[in-house]
């Protein structure tokens, strides 16, 4: 139901519809509204980022366990921690992180880069190994293709349902080995698994635009609602 | 029609369907249709678990997702919150993301705090926040959440957490849901979480990332929320069950109006399109 | 005698990692031995991993300032913008660091709702970054527009699958030629075929990157850009 205009006399509503605004008065052309607000997005979501991780991560798991003291600036009723000095490792690990910003120790970052893409590599190849390639063959053929009904025989549209996902998992696997470079597509099982993977992006496109349209309904939601009143 | 006009089809300006769009959106919004939805097959296994919790069992939610996502991902968390809350399991809140305790303040402030009053912080939810570490903090609070979050975001510690009296690690929940924008998020929930620890895991995801989890169903996910469609589901569920104590058209379902009419409209332009294409190519055949 | 590289770090800590991971930590919770040390290892790296992603941010935040304020300092084009950036920026770093608006001094939590951190979110933060997004759905209706055109057997497919899919998450769907059904199976079953093609070959190459890395053979990962 539409309800008569009753604008918000909220300052930060109105200072989120008109930034709003000049976003999307994008839409028509580029203009200098639309680059104050991202200019505006990329300084306040980037402090922001900063201020949460520090007091989130930074604060209760480097600074306190090396300083206990320091807890008593943000609890001053709770028990002093116990120190905790390794937590040395990840803060000196950080400070050679930082030293890109001076040319002449940017040598020192390799390190922390070098931890943390060992980290990365160690932890996700076993699990990737697992679960996107382990479970899933075992998902795709695991039950077979000819699923028992509830009642004796055999359920038709399960077992059809069985055989198109085995089948078309194996072409789209021989797409992948089978296109030359440039896209060429080898063999008729290849060309199978290309149509297979057409539907899987058509799919995806279909659902991200779902996704798009979500978020412009939000926000115009929000625009109508809470600024103008009208919803 | 001439055969320029064809060529007319295929190349309207587009601030055309722009305009087309944000009308149809608008004229949609104001208007406000409301179509009930029928809970789905992948949706219903995750209502049917929590009902199945026994009241005090904990449960998780992990708000993975910024204010982008939010209008399809806090909905998803606004029902599962009132599920739990009419249901008697406490809700732990945190999140992968950084503007994650954000989000949690507004399922706070947008449901908890009006449609529950007699909710108490720390007895019938508790949010831990934002842990930097991504993956890998569901990999360390599969142990313990102690090894990572020394208290909840009011700086109580978890020890004296009415909530958390029955909670150790991941393994202590009834259920964990992960609702998910990207990455960190979903994935890595299953990865490093589900395909390794003892729990029940679901999840809700973005129209984007939809397709990617449905290999995932069901064995290594209990059941999946896609999109606005599947929070229109869920709260489709909670009418069914609990239809004096839930708002009658909640956030999700008021938003499946509008949905339903710009995905008419971009259908209509393709077609369009196509049309434009088809004719056009059979009319250059004909001439020749 | 050559200086260790940071290659040593990286292969130690994922061989390290993966043996963690077939690995049962010891029963009495003691970090001694193989089994104990192992443990403590991966504990201590998943901990320093998420520490080291906080300084990622800071070292993003402290790139911006150089950047912009460089611009500011040299006047160059659009200098002005930079100016926006630095003054945004500051201004939310201040008020987050110091928990302004919130409970007394630093004791609060900084996204308390009272704080001027929790405001500049919602007024601020929040209404960009959804209207950022959201200009994303004008350029995907154009695009689905001008691209989607069934001119091979291939787009048909893909055209088709979207439409398909487009039609059946809307509640006239079900109306519509059962096009709820429809989308449904095709999500579930040939989609399902493709995404898992597309899994099964991504954790492949996952493998052969962490391979490749563990061994050094992956040049261009060096911190200075070597």
């Amino acid at each position: 139901m539409i309800h008569p205009l009753a604008v918000s006399h909220d300052f930060g509503v109105w200072v989120g519809a008109l930034l709003t605004l000049m976003v999307f008065s994008f839409l028509y052309r580029d203009n200098p509204f639309y680059k104050f607000a991202e200019h505006v997005f990329v300084g306040v979501s980037a402090a922001y980022w900063m201020v949460i991780g520090f007091w989130t991560t930074l604060w209760p798991r480097v600074i306190v366990p090396l300083i206990p003291e320091a807890s008593r600036i943000v609890s001053p009723d709770t028990p002093l921690p116990e120190r905790d000095l390794s937590a040395v490792v990840p803060a000196v690990l950080g400070l050679m992180m930082l030293s890109r910003l001076v040319p002449r120790l940017s040598g020192l970052a390799r390190w922390p880069t070098a931890f943390v893409l060992g980290t990365t590599a160690g932890y996700a190849v076993v699990r990737y190994v697992r679960s996107d390639f382990m479970h899933q063959i075992q998902a795709t053929i695991g039950d077979g293709v000819l699923i028992p009904a509830a009642g004796g025989g055999w359920n038709v549209a399960e077992s059809l349902a069985a055989l198109v996902t085995l089948s078309g998992t194996i072409f789209g696997l021989i797409y992948f080995m089978n296109t030359r470079r440039g896209g060429t597509v080898t063999t008729p099982a290849a060309r199978i698994g290309l149509l297979v993977l057409m539907v899987t992006f058509g799919a995806s496109f279909g659902s991200a635009v779902m996704a798009r349209i979500s978020l412009l309904v939000g926000r115009l939601q929000e625009l109508l609602g809470d600024w103008l009143g009208l919803l | 029609m001439s055969g320029s006009r064809f060529e007319a089809l295929q190349s309207i300006d587009r601030r055309w369907i722009f305009l087309a769009l944000a009308v149809a959106v608008i004229a949609a919004l104001v208007v406000q249709p409301v179509f009930r939805d029928s809970p789905g097959e992948l949706v219903v296994p995750i209502f049917a678990a929590i009902e199945a919790l026994a009241p005090g069992t904990p449960v998780l939610i992990s708000l993975d997702y910024s204010p982008s996502s939010a209008p399809e991902l806090e909905p998803m968390a606004a029902a599962l919150t009132r599920h739990c809350l009419i249901r008697g399991l406490p809700v732990t809140y945190l999140s992968l993301w950084p503007t994650g305790n954000h989000m949690a303040g507004r399922i706070v402030e947008r449901v908890i705090g009006p449609e529950y009053p007699d909710a108490v912080e720390g007895r019938e939810w508790v949010t831990l926040g934002f842990q930097a570490g991504g993956e890998l903090l569901v990999h360390a609070l599969l142990d313990s959440l102690g090894s990572r979050f020394a208290a909840d975001v009011r700086g109580i510690p978890l020890i004296e957490i009415p909530a958390l009296a029955q909670v150790t690690g991941l393994n202590d929940y009834g259920i964990v849901v992960s609702l998910s924008a990207g990455t960190p998020g979903l994935k890595e929930w299953v990865l490093y979480g589900g395909d390794v620890g003892a729990f029940p895991l679901a999840g809700g995801c973005t129209g984007v990332g939809a397709p990617q989890f449905f290999p995932y169903y069901p064995r290594q996910l209990l059941g999946l929320m896609a999109a606005l469609k599947g929070a229109a589901e869920y709260e489709a569920a909670l009418n069914d069950d609990y239809a004096e104590r839930v708002p009658r058209v909640m956030q999700a379902t008021r938003g499946m109006g509008p949905q339903t009419v710009a995905h008419l409209v971009i259908v209509a332009f393709i077609l369009l399109g196509n049309a434009g294409l088809f004719i056009g190519e059979r009319r250059k055949r004909g001439r020749r | 005698m050559k200086r260790p590289t940071p290659q040593i770090l990286l292969t130690g800590v994922a061989l390290i990692l993966v043996v963690a991971a077939f690995m049962a930590p010891p029963g009495d919770g003691s970090s001694g031995g193989f089994a104990g040390a192992v443990t403590y290892a991966d504990r201590h790296f998943s901990s320093w991993f998420g520490i080291l992603a906080v300084f990622a941010f800071l070292l993003g935040g402290a790139s911006l300032l150089r950047t912009h304020g460089r611009r500011v300092r040299e006047r160059k084009a659009d200098w002005h913008y930079s100016a926006v950036t630095l003054v945004s920026f500051l201004a939310v770093l201040i008020v987050g660091f110091l928990k302004l608006g919130g409970p007394p001094g630093l004791t609060g939590d900084p996204t308390d709702a009272s704080s001027w951190l929790t405001t500049i979110f919602d007024s601020v933060l929040s209404p960009l970054h959804a209207t950022l997004y959201s200009l994303l759905a004008f350029y995907v209706a154009s695009a689905s527009y001008r691209a989607f055109r069934a001119r091979s057997l291939e787009t048909s497919v893909l055209l088709g699958a979207a439409l398909i899919v487009l039609l059946g998450r809307i509640p006239v769907g079900v109306t519509l030629f059962r096009f709820d059904s429809l989308s449904l199976w095709l999500l579930k079953v040939p989609n399902t075929a493709g995404q898992r093609a597309l899994m099964i070959g991504v954790a492949l190459g996952v493998v052969a990157l962490a391979v490749r890395m563990v061994l050094g053979l992956e040049r261009g990962r060096g911190g200075d850009g070597s």
